[in-house]
């Protein structure tokens, strides 16, 4: 993963072409311009789009010195988010037991599926998940909550899993079904941060 | 072959840099149910009693971690799943699978084969309940070890 440091030398090394440059570290730059310049957290800036004013508005920030993106917080999810999309980085074996490659289906449904639960269970109250990949090529997000509560989400392209642990007993204390869609994922959310 | 006695741990190489660990904030360092995926679904572990240089054996770099569970907690696993309306119970198990390069290579497997992914999803938060840590990732060594 790219550090912010790298990310930093390499934005303003930007001459406007924007050449050279790779679609994280422009969408990076995008949505630092964007939260600099509205001063809000409000905007939705993974969606693959790029605004070349953002960029620009970055660029000139930087090389003037006047912001220091460092000191930006992350909006909730942003972290997750493009720990999702580096899974496409990892080809067949990489996990060295024969792992299939991470499908591209998934990624793009994993990050679609990221922002509605992250809705659905409100910015404040979320928390980030530990972010892998299973041997099959499903993106797989795990928590962890008290005791021995756990959750884990398997996201393929055309369907999300889940599967709930609080204890080492597979018929008594684990279950799992079909995420069917946000609402559901809060009952899940709820049940692994409640009491 | 000999016999995997109930009390040998075994161990399995959890890799750096993949997602296969977290530290909480309570100290604590979980260990990914992911850490045992396997695209066959028979992981693969070292057998402690063949393994010459303890845990570090099933090191394939420096940086990787090393957990161990013991062939008891494995065989304890109690897996079933239900497709088509029957319920089918799995023994879980570990058998000797000597490789040319390692004679300590064993697997982890069910009798009968899943028939269910749910069935082996369940094994493998099992597993990483089971598991101790040996060796910490290197990312997170010097803070934990």
């Amino acid at each position: 993963m790219m550090t912010r440091a790298a990310e930093k030398r390499e934005v303003r090394c930007y001459s406007g072409a924007a050449t050279g440059l790779t679609e994280e570290t422009l969408n990076f730059a995008h949505f630092r311009a964007v939260t600099s310049a509205s001063g809000s957290a409000s905007h939705d800036l993974d969606d693959g789009s790029i605004r070349r004013d953002a960029v620009d508005w970055a660029v000139t920030q930087l090389c003037i010195g006047t912001v220091d993106w460092a000191q930006i917080p992350l909006r909730p999810g942003d972290a997750t988010l493009r720990q999702i999309r580096s899974l496409s980085r990892r080809a067949s074996n990489w996990d060295t037991h024969g792992a299939v490659a991470v499908d591209s289906g998934g990624i793009e449904n994993a990050q679609s599926w990221l922002r509605k639960a992250i809705e659905a269970v409100g910015e404040k109250q979320w928390a980030e998940p530990l972010v892998t990949a299973s041997a099959d090529g499903d993106v797989v997000l795990e928590w962890w909550g008290a005791g021995q509560k756990k959750l884990t989400i398997y996201v393929a392209a055309q369907l999300v899993e889940y599967v709930r642990v609080w204890g080492k007993d597979i018929h008594e204390e684990m279950d799992d079904g079909q995420v069917e869609d946000p609402a559901s994922f809060v009952s899940l959310w709820q049940w692994l941060h409640g009491g | 072959m000999s016999e995997i006695l109930g009390a040998e741990p075994l161990y399995r190489r959890v890799l750096c840099g993949v997602g296969h660990f977290q530290p909480l904030e309570d100290g604590t360092v979980k260990i990914s149910s992911q850490a045992f995926s396997d695209r066959g679904m028979k992981p693969s572990v070292d057998r402690s009693s063949l393994c010459p240089h303890g845990p570090s054996y099933s090191q394939a770099d420096l940086s990787d971690g090393v957990v161990s569970v013991l062939a008891s907690g494995v065989r304890g696993i109690a897996a079933r799943s239900v497709k088509d309306g029957v319920t089918i119970s799995y023994a879980i198990d570990v058998f000797p699978d000597p490789l040319p390069g390692n004679p300590a290579h064993a697997e982890i497997r069910p009798s009968p084969e899943y028939a269910t992914k749910s069935a082996f999803r369940k094994v493998l938060e099992a597993l990483a309940l089971l598991a101790a840590w040996e060796i910490y990732p290197e990312e997170i060594r010097s803070t934990y070890q």
